[in-house]
């Protein structure tokens, strides 16, 4: 059920503070722990039976500049951007804190750091040897389209749940029933998901190896696997945690996760983002393939 | 576009009900490859990029003095391949095919394939025989 | 002279496209069951598009699980039916079913056709002449229905100078990415609402869910959210390449209207009044009506429209990261400035979508 936010809002407002507690999320991505005795929430339900996950979302974390512990500090080119580039700090989303590099792999995560301004485009594949895409406007695949800072729409019914994000307008499907195979990687990965009671659990796979996880370099290999799980706990908070698998690069899965908040504002929505247009001198500038008007 | 214009006066004469098919021009081919540099390359496939825009083969050529060159070579877009079947392990690295195209007015050792072949003659992508010529589909003309 | 290379099985494809059941291509044997595999249905002469005729008495329209009209599904945007009719046919808005099915046979036979002095790759290798998809015949003689001589209208005086400023801007600074179109840019997949059938890169789908319904088409995966609950449109102020739109239901229509565009979207050389009404109807079990309007009064001298059956087709779409993998812009933009130092006049000038397709 579509919950119409105008004139109902304080209503459902009332009836879930009424109706349960839950404890302030703690950032080093445990889910949150309901009062003891308390039922864990129960969702309104789609037609089909399942917890109803229409919205608008957003994280609210700093995770997109970097999902470990960082401090704030000044950004690229702070000489031209002050603090408009300037980096916030922020608590780490990775469970336990670190992620478990292999030895050999944490060499390129700094090596990605240093190399992250870097817009090396080619016409050829070596386009995404060095640098991190969002900073040309590429897709930035799953988990971290889940943590920019932009909201992003779900859209449920029984055969596809779709996300769209603001940030590119980037799409996923979720195919619910019927499943179906990749024939090739992509950006977003392909995603297949079920349900596990309250959680849509989203086995996302066939992921290229251009996406990064973050602005300060972690990245993944083409074997990466992302197992996505969505939570309602309560009318206004979705527990997101997305466990990431890929042993060319990390010792063992590890997992990060933080509340998802729906926007409330009324007639919210998400206004396009198409960055490409505001890259095109970035990218294409270099080749000598942009040039102003006179 | 020439092809239409000369085909546009045949049609004509012979029926009057005239369709004018959609013109596919390609002026993003015409300027960014060579009409005076047609080539036919044959060499072993070192990457396949089944993307969009236009999907992408690379392959080694061996040139007459013995050394070898990489060549980028565009398609189209994979989209329509993948509904009927192809996937990324339907062209493995190493296969050796042959190409008929244009070489890239830049210069560079890229170009647009014209023509996707194996060594003989089926193709690698569709298009193989005409659908229905036999009653048997066209399949994509791998295993 | 340029040889044209018929491709030696036509004329037995075109007498063969014409048995009962449509020819199918397959996908390759004992790979592990995907949809892939079965799609690619291909043109049949079988279902003649035919706008006087009376809905299917046996079929009711459906409604999603919520009780909305159900429009939802995946689409072919393809048609050998031209937009604008041809000065041959004036007068003539209908053909008869033999007469479509008679035209529908020789745009097969001309798509089919492949010219090897041609700088593109062979769209047919890549499934993509328009009779390996399930195009049908149209007794329509053009897609435009309004105004009657089936035409786009006259420009505005306004129009005529702008368009001709922007050439002239666009000579003065010379070629370089942003000549070419959005789409060649994969700024848009074909230039934004409207999606007039035909080109390249066809399928499309329509998603709903209570109180939204999506438009997604696979060209640059545009994807273009309609909420149906009566909010307004945003603020004039705030402008968007895929327009800003509202949906509401009318009957069994889902009826769509989208502002806010973006004045250099360049729909066809329009501008920042570019005003578009679409409509989604299912026609019967297998086809969606596909109709819209365009107004823009600071470029045509009146609104036109178009109608368009769009045959439904199996899933799924595949992600279509067009600007992440955009090698050719870079070769397209490289190969112009050296035709323009040799003085070989620009061969890439900022196409017309909808006459010029890039793929």
């Amino acid at each position: 059920m579509h919950i119409r936010l105008r004139g109902v809002m304080v209503a459902v407002a009332a009836a879930s503070v009424a109706a349960f507690c839950v404890t302030a999320v703690s950032m080093s991505g445990q889910a949150p722990a309901p009062a003891a005795g308390a039922q864990p929430y129960r969702a309104p339900r789609t037609t089909d039976g399942h917890p109803n996950l229409n919205g608008i979302w957003q994280a609210f974390t700093t995770a997109d500049w970097d999902i470990e512990a960082h401090s704030s500090g000044p950004g690229p080119h702070p000489e031209i951007m002050g603090v408009y580039g300037a980096q916030p700090g922020g608590q780490s989303i990775v469970e336990g804190g670190e992620i478990p590099y292999r030895p050999e792999a944490l060499a390129k995560k700094k090596a990605n750091f240093d190399n992250r301004m870097k817009t090396s485009i080619t016409n050829d594949p070596h386009r995404f040897d060095t640098g991190d895409g969002e900073l040309e406007c590429f897709r930035v695949g799953v988990p971290r389209a889940t943590y920019m800072p932009f909201p992003f729409q779900i859209f449920q019914n029984p055969g596809e749940i779709n996300i769209v994000y603001e940030y590119k307008g980037a799409l996923r499907t979720i195919y619910m029933d019927p499943h179906f195979q990749a024939p090739v990687e992509s950006w977003m990965g392909w995603s297949n998901g079920h349900w596990e009671g309250e959680t849509l659990v989203v086995d996302v796979t066939d992921f290229n190896d251009h996406t990064w996880f973050d602005r300060a370099g972690n990245y993944h290999s083409d074997a990466l696997k992302v197992t996505e799980r969505y939570t309602p706990i309560s009318p206004f908070h979705l527990q997101y945690e997305a466990t990431i698998e890929d042993p060319k690069v990390f010792t063992r899965p590890w997992k990060v996760s933080f509340p998802l908040y729906r926007r409330l504002e009324p007639n919210i929505q998400l206004v396009e983002f198409n960055c490409v247009p505001f890259v095109e001198e970035l990218v294409y500038g270099p080749l000598g393939l942009y040039k102003p008007y006179k | 576009m020439q092809i239409t214009r000369t085909f546009v006066g045949v049609v004509v004469g012979v029926g009057l009900l005239l369709v004018a098919v959609p013109v596919r021009a390609h002026h993003a081919f015409a300027a960014a490859f060579d009409d005076h540099k047609p080539f036919n390359l044959q060499g072993t496939v070192t990457k396949v990029e089944l993307v969009n825009p236009h999907s992408w083969l690379w392959l080694d050529v061996k040139n007459a003095d013995g050394t070898v060159t990489n060549w980028g070579i565009e398609g189209g877009p994979p989209t329509n391949l993948f509904r009927n079947g192809f996937t990324k392990a339907s062209l493995p690295v190493g296969t050796e095919i042959k190409l008929f195209g244009y070489q890239a007015k830049s210069g560079e050792n890229k170009g647009v394939g014209v023509f996707v072949e194996y060594p003989d003659g089926r193709k690698v992508f569709m298009g193989g025989s005409a659908p229905g010529a036999s009653g048997a589909a066209a399949a994509p003309a791998q295993k | 002279m340029r040889n044209r290379v018929l491709v030696l099985l036509t004329l037995a494809m075109v007498v063969a496209l014409w048995a009962p059941v449509p020819i199918v291509a397959q996908g390759p044997s004992g790979a592990a069951a995907t949809p892939n595999v079965k799609s690619g249905g291909t043109a049949t002469t079988k279902i003649v598009w035919d706008p006087t005729a009376p809905p299917p008495s046996n079929w009711t329209p459906p409604r999603t699980p919520w009780g909305d009209p159900d429009v939802s599904g995946y689409y072919l945007n393809l048609t050998y039916t031209p937009l604008e009719r041809p000065a041959a046919l004036a007068g003539k808005p209908l053909y008869t079913a033999e007469e479509a099915i008679a035209a529908f046979k020789r745009a097969v036979a001309l798509d089919a056709e492949v010219d090897p002095t041609t700088i593109h790759y062979d769209w047919k290798e890549y499934g993509m002449d328009q009779w390996q998809s399930p195009v049908r015949p149209n007794r329509r003689t053009s897609l435009i229905v309004d105004p009657p001589d089936g035409r786009i209208p006259p420009l505005t005086e306004e129009a005529k100078k702008r368009q001709a400023a922007a050439a002239a801007a666009e000579r003065a600074k010379g070629p370089d990415v942003r000549t070419p179109g959005t789409y060649t840019r994969c700024v848009t997949g074909n230039g934004g609402p409207p999606r007039i059938p035909g080109g390249v890169t066809a399928e499309s789908q329509i998603i709903q869910a209570p109180g939204y319904v999506l438009h997604l088409i696979e060209g640059n995966s545009d994807v273009r959210v309609i909420p149906l609950d009566g909010r307004p449109h945003l603020p004039q102020n705030v402008r968007t390449w895929l327009g800003d739109a509202r949906g509401h239901f009318e009957g069994n229509t889902l009826v769509v209207d989208s502002t806010n565009f973006l004045p250099t979207r360049d729909f066809r050389g329009s501008s920042s009044g570019f005003h578009l009404v679409e409509r989604y109807t299912m026609a019967d079990a297998r086809t969606l009506k596909y109709e819209f309007t365009v107004d823009d009064p600071t470029t045509w001298a009146r609104p036109w429209s178009v109608e368009a059956p769009l045959p439904k087709i199996e899933p799924p779409l595949y992600e279509f990261a067009c600007h992440e993998m955009n090698y050719g812009l870079i070769n397209f933009a490289m190969g112009s400035q050296i035709r323009e130092k040799e003085g070989i006049g620009q061969s890439g000038r900022a196409p017309v979508f909808g006459q010029d397709e890039e793929r």
